[in-house]
């Protein structure tokens, strides 16, 4: 893979072959938390817009995967070699992230759109959150999230500093819908709540961009100890 | 096994693992993990290495006897 200068972070072809591996396996976790929540929800006997997000995830994931598999010609395909199964975890991991955009995206309409139904919001958070968690974590212990060089970790903060400016900006207009019903029933506007959408965002933003740096700059003292750097090298060759 | 031919290229070069790691696109990481025989790189990212250090393939990852 090409590496992008606006990405954040690193990503050549050993970590990506790595961290599929990792994704594919989530992609099952994903998916079978998304089925048991569709359960759960057939069980409760709610309205069929209540389980509308999880059957596009499980049509749209599944497909996805199915089709793929299919037109690269690997569906169901028994010996798997390194090569084959490399592109298998691909699919499956691109299937992982579809996955997880169509629930990040469809919570937020969820949210607005079915607030009779907002205790159930739970089970989408849960349902992206644990595989993303898991994979975070490993991805950090394992060092396939890093800068990859003094440059690049240049490039990459400043990149970042923006990327959360807009997401922090995005976060702040999807709040204000969220305390407009509170400010309409108080039927006075306040100072306070006039400053507190600026606020989380502000909050957001940097607590985001402090957690991101910090992840990344552990991923790459990690990866660094797994493979020593070229002065550490000399050194206990001498 | 250890590819000290590629690392030698790279010396030759006057490049550290981080330059060569930047030219083609990779983590310094697994430009030493190929160095140390601990990766097995695909074929375009050992062209990509060859072409960064003006070698052939032969000169840098066939197996010598």
């Amino acid at each position: 893979m090409v590496w992008s200068k606006k990405k954040t972070q690193v990503m050549d072809e050993r970590i990506e072959k790595e961290s599929n591996g990792l994704a594919s396996k989530l992609f099952y976790v994903q998916t079978m938390l998304v089925a048991l929540l569709l359960v759960a929800k057939l069980l409760a006997k709610l309205s069929w817009k209540a389980y509308l997000l999880e059957m596009i995830c499980l049509v749209v994931g599944g497909g996805f995967v199915l089709i793929s598999e299919i037109r690269k010609g690997i569906f169901l395909l028994k010996d798997k070699d390194a090569a084959l199964t490399g592109i298998h975890e691909g699919v499956l991991a691109k299937g992982y992230s579809l996955e997880m955009a169509l629930l990040l995206f469809g919570e937020l309409v969820f949210m607005y759109t079915l607030p009779e139904y907002r205790t159930w919001l739970i089970g989408y958070f849960g349902a992206w959150v644990v595989p993303a968690l898991v994979f975070t974590v490993v991805s950090v212990k394992k060092g396939w999230i890093q800068w990859g060089s003094k440059k690049r970790q240049l490039e990459g903060k400043q990149n970042l500093k923006k990327r959360v400016a807009i997401g922090a900006f995005a976060f702040g207009i999807l709040m204000i819908p969220s305390q407009l019903p509170m400010w309409l029933v108080d039927g006075t506007v306040t100072f306070m709540e006039i400053l507190i959408v600026p606020l989380e965002m502000v909050l957001f933003g940097v607590l985001f961009y402090i957690m991101f740096t910090r992840m990344v700059d552990k991923g790459e003292k990690r990866a660094n100890s797994d493979v020593p750097t070229e002065s550490e090298e000399m050194s206990i060759e001498e | 096994m250890k590819n000290k031919r590629m690392k030698i290229a790279r010396v030759e070069c006057e490049l550290t693992q981080e330059q060569l790691a930047e030219k083609v696109g990779v983590a310094r990481q697994t430009i030493g993990l190929i160095e140390a025989g601990n990766y097995n790189p695909s074929i375009s990212l050992c062209i990509d290495i060859c072409k960064a250090l003006n070698k052939t393939l032969d000169e840098l990852f066939w197996p010598v006897e």
